[in-house]
């Protein structure tokens, strides 16, 4: 009876392995036929001299990188990435969570209130970067307007001339268009937690904040990492939002890594030097990822 | 038993999978629109829009009537203020080197870009020698690349001098001539009027491409970022006037607002004509645009100069405007220069003149009386169009652009000073073309 | 963070007091989600008074409202055929959405469910797709869809669409399923399931909201896609909404009233597929733990 039990759990298990790599394999042809050759041509250009207009094309090994080590405009737009990714995520998370426990409330026109949460996500993004490049002008922009009319600033600011306030509007505009992204994610991971659990710890006597820190936090942590994840690796190659806003000026304070392999790679056809930034933002980008895999692994293993 | 479960298991999901497959299969065939056999020759005419939805298909359907052989597929990208997308499309059909597309509209600062790329066909076998004569001078040459006519002219546009008619004949001023005389004017104009949202000048600081155009005219006729031989000049005598300029517009005369670093072109129009600018620099397109009571609170009102110059100076307006081209690896390059002589001919600049307003780079064109009492507007820019200034010329011009761009941006942002400024271009644009 | 009040934390509800603390977080409550309604809605709102003013007011402020009501920037994006990039957007972005949640939903479960080995590796490598920039891709990603003899068509932009969106589809599934409890697919096995039947019957029910929230997310983002679908697509055939909108500027004129109408005439349809779609979004264990 026993060593039966044994045999049948073990082919199945037999069973479920291959059951498994077969279900992988059609996502993962899909991402290879397209993704696959794209990049590797990436990295491949990425070693080379090639300049489209000169038709040059030669191996030269890691001099690219060496070019953009001693780059300086390289330096300012990667830091302007990493400013802008850190910022924006984190609100983006804070108030994705306020969004999602909201919504997840059982009130009266909620059915209302999650159709408009979704309105910023909704709207194409070469709209949303011209309207908030509307609200945002200097001498007819609405910001200006109702910030004067209720008293916040005494004369119009210039939003997009300055480099300080401009990288803050970048943010802002990001910040609403990508909230709903997390708060939706965040939601559908609510909605995933057992009643019976707050039940419990509601008889136990725990209060709201203990329920929430105790319970909800730790069930939404694995969920909430993968949707963080991939906000960050957009946010990091975040780019329709700020070359229509701002086009990277002024005086380059919003330039961005996307920003500027894409005036690198179309503006001056430099595909090499092109691909070797876009092979940088990569490398970032997956070490990042490396940082919130390494959570992930820990988090899913401890629950 | 074990065995049977896996099978099972395989079976359901392999008709699972299938199914799946067999739909997605279906989807595909379904939509993927079916290629249509013809013994035609078919040529792909990439555009830039323009105005109207049939401007550029009717006068098509007129080049297919006149070559029953020949069948036009019409591919429109966006218009000019995507010109970054357009280049970013045109360079990723072009270097593929395929006659993805036969003829192309063309921004005229990217010649010599694609000229030593070598995706221009050279037009000289297809046109007569005598035929050169019938454009501008100009023309001509900005569809030249090393000696060889590489494109067929289509318009020119150019910078010019918006101005408020009603306010300069109100403080009894004639449209300036020199910067000395706008700066005047617009610093006594904004006294008397005491409207908090009026500006003196508005034109285009926003780091972008539009920025080298306004920097081009502020240089006026003796300054220049490089000079004939191909030296870096930028940080001579009038290039630093020019900076200075620029900076104390913003900054010392405070006719200019400091928001003007964002300005492309339709932010600064849309000042103008909604009546809070008395001057601006602007393309054509603004005449039009103020003139239509729907769109403008200054119809009627605005007057149009050249672009003022520095004293003892002569005035330098930004050339500009889309030519047509022919795609070197096109499948049939006869056909394809046919296409694009016809749309460069006397009719068909007659015809874009006529409906669209489009400057011809004919000057015969200008000539035709109908054109005259139709559009005044535009054979009184005949002049300006003529002594129109070019950016650089140069293959790497879009690299000399973007410092360009980054230089002055800092400059208006009042990062740095205009010397600064001016060194600093000077500079790393030498550094660029030593490579 | 300190206003979150009872209602946001399911509590039963017969515990609930009625005293004015009580109230007062109730309030408060209802404040917050005016505010976030306001912030989300304000710009959209913005958007759709722009398109009724007319063009000469779209530079004055005040007033806020337009002096008229005017329809002419609706006509002026129907005077293309609008309606055209609508079905294309809607066939591309439905096909996109249907492809991801097939082939992610099957990929998702193995990772998620299935005892294998690798997991993390394959998920690191489809995760991988979303760390290239596009830009860097479009260039050689054109010359794969030319060798395929697929531009201009559907499938040069539901193919890379499908692509892009999967690290999304399969890592938001995978966490999804792996956090249903064990049991429940357990019972189902020893009722004779197999490891599909389970799948199908048991674990896609439950992770409902995970899957309806995938297809929103997947379905608005190719939806909205602009870089590829401007470079793999020639013509009014397979050209989408983004792409319509950027062939609304005339020259250098930009007709933002026009412009406002279009996103607001691209956007009602979403609006309205998610208030059709917002109650599956919650459904799933809650409901079943509820109705129990």
């Amino acid at each position: 009876m026993s060593s039966r039990k044994v045999t049948f759990m073990g082919k199945l298990r037999v069973s479920e392995k291959n059951l498994g790599y077969f279900l992988v394999i059609p996502a993962l042809a899909v991402v290879a036929v397209m993704a696959f050759w794209p990049t590797l041509a990436a990295f491949w250009m990425s070693l080379h001299d090639i300049s489209l207009i000169f038709r040059t094309n030669r191996f030269i090994g890691l001099e690219n990188f060496k070019t953009m080590a001693g780059d300086p405009a390289f330096r300012n737009a990667l830091h302007n990435t990493v400013y802008f990714t850190a910022i924006s995520v984190a609100l983006e998370t804070l108030l994705g969570l306020v969004m999602a426990l909201v919504m997840n409330g059982a009130f009266k026109g909620r059915g209302a209130v999650r159709a408009s949460v979704l309105v910023p996500w909704a709207i194409p993004t070469v709209v949303t970067s011209t309207m908030w490049k509307w609200i945002f002008n200097t001498d007819y922009g609405l910001f200006n307007f109702l910030l004067k009319r209720f008293h916040v600033i005494s004369s119009y600011l210039n939003w997009l001339g300055d480099g300080k306030l401009a990288m803050g509007c970048a943010i802002m505009a990001d910040v609403w268009k990508t909230t709903p992204f997390i708060a939706l994610i965040l939601l559908a991971g609510l909605q995933t937690i057992s009643h019976d659990l707050y039940e419990a710890a509601m008889i136990d006597g725990a209060n709201w904040w203990q329920r929430f820190t105790r319970i909800m936090l730790p069930l939404l942590l694995p969920i909430g990492l993968v949707a963080v994840l991939l906000r960050t690796l957009d946010a990091f190659r975040v780019f329709a939002l700020i070359f229509v806003l701002t086009g990277g000026g002024p005086a380059d304070a919003t330039e961005v890594l996307s920003t500027y392999t894409y005036k690198v790679l179309f503006s001056t056809s430099n595909f090499g030097y092109g691909s070797a930034l876009a092979v940088s933002m990569f490398v970032s980008v997956a070490l990042i990822s490396l940082v919130f895999l390494n959570f992930i692994r820990l988090v899913t293993r401890s629950s | 038993m074990k065995t049977l479960i896996g099978n099972r298991g395989g079976i359901l999901m392999r008709r699972v999978l299938i199914s799946a497959l067999l739909a997605c299969l279906f989807l595909t065939v379904l939509i993927v629109p079916a290629a249509v056999a013809q013994e035609k020759i078919k040529l792909t005419l990439a555009s830039m829009k323009t105005f109207g939805i049939d401007t550029m298909p009717l006068l098509i359907r007129r080049f297919e009537k006149l070559h029953p052989n020949i069948e036009v597929e019409f591919v429109e990208m966006p218009s000019p203020n995507y010109s970054t997308e357009i280049h970013q499309y045109l360079v990723t059909t072009l270097a593929g080197e395929t006659g993805d597309i036969d003829v192309f509209t063309i921004d005229c600062i990217w010649f010599p870009e694609f000229g030593e790329a070598g995706w221009l066909l050279n037009m000289d076998p297809y046109i007569a020698a005598q035929e050169k004569a019938n454009y501008f001078k100009g023309a001509i040459e900005t569809v030249s690349y090393k000696g060889h006519q590489v494109g067929m002219p289509w318009y020119i546009d150019a910078g010019m001098l918006y101005y408020r008619k009603d306010l300069l004949d109100k403080y009894g001023f004639k449209p300036p001539k020199t910067w000395d005389e706008l700066i005047h004017q617009a610093q006594v104009i904004l006294k008397g009027e005491k409207n908090p949202n009026l500006h003196g000048f508005i034109w285009q600081g926003r780091q972008a491409e539009v920025l080298v155009c306004d920097l081009v005219e502020f240089l006026g006729s003796d300054g220049a970022v490089l000079d004939d031989k191909g030296n870096v000049v930028i940080n001579n005598e009038a290039g630093l006037r020019a900076a200075q300029l620029m900076y104390d517009l913003i900054y010392k005369y405070k006719i200019t607002p400091e928001s003007v670093n964002t300005y492309d072109e339709e932010p600064s129009r849309q000042v103008f004509t909604s009546g809070n600018a008395i001057f601006l620099r602007n393309w054509s397109y603004v005449w039009n645009i103020a003139q239509d009571p729907k769109e403008s609170k200054v119809v009627g009102k605005v007057g149009i100069a050249p672009i003022p110059a520095f004293k003892g100076s002569k005035s330098a307006s930004c050339l500009g405007g889309y030519q047509f081209a022919v795609n070197k690896y096109s499948e049939h390059p006869k056909e394809a220069a046919e296409l694009a002589k016809f749309l460069s001919s006397p009719e068909s600049q007659l015809y874009f003149a006529q409906k669209i307003s489009f400057a011809p780079t004919r000057p015969a064109v200008y000539d035709n009386a109908k054109l005259a009492k139709q559009n005044p507007f535009l054979v009184s820019l005949k002049d300006v169009f003529v002594y129109a200034t070019p950016r650089p010329i140069h293959p790497r011009y879009p690299e000399i652009s973007l410092i360009l761009q980054s230089e002055f941006s800092k400059l208006l942002t009042n990062k740095q000073t205009p010397k600064q400024t001016v060194d600093a271009a000077a500079a790393k644009i030498k550094a660029l073309l030593k490579k | 963070m300190m206003i979150t009040g009872p209602s946001m934390i399911p509590s039963i509800p017969s515990i609930r007091s009625r005293n004015m603390q009580n109230w007062l977080s109730r309030g408060a409550f209802y404040l917050l989600v005016i505010l976030i309604v306001l912030g989300c809605v304000g710009p959209f709102a913005w958007q759709i008074i722009t398109s009724i003013k007319p063009a000469r007011e779209l530079t004055t402020l005040p007033p806020i409202l337009p002096s008229q009501v005017t329809v002419e920037h609706y006509i002026r994006v129907f005077e293309r055929p609008f309606g055209k990039y609508i079905m294309n957007s809607v066939i591309v972005a439905s096909a996109t959405t249907i492809f991801c949640l097939v082939v992610g939903s099957f990929a998702a479960y193995a990772l998620g469910r299935l005892r294998m080995k690798g997991k993390m590796i394959i998920l690191s490598m489809v995760l991988a797709v979303s760390m290239f920039p596009e830009i860097a891709i479009v260039s050689p990603l054109y010359v794969v869809m030319r060798n395929l003899k697929l531009l201009n068509t559907y499938p040069a932009l539901i193919f890379p669409y499908t692509t892009f969106a999967m690290p999304l589809t399969l890592w938001i599934l995978t966490s999804f399923f792996r956090e249903i409890p064990a049991e429940l697919e357990e019972a189902a096995k020893i009722d004779g399931c197999s490891p599909l039947q389970a799948f199908w019957k048991v674990i896609l029910p439950i992770a409902a909201p995970g899957m309806f929230t995938t297809a929103i997310l997947v379905f608005i983002a190719a939806w909205n896609e602009f870089l590829f679908a401007l470079t793999f697509t020639k013509t009014i055939q397979a050209q989408t909404i983004p792409v319509g909108i950027a062939m609304l500027p005339t020259m250098y004129h930009v007709p933002w009233g026009s412009i406002a109408a279009a996103s607001v005439i691209v956007t009602i349809p979403l609006i309205i597929l998610v208030l059709v779609f917002q109650r599956r979004i919650i459904s799933g264990l809650t409901a079943g733990a509820v109705k129990g």
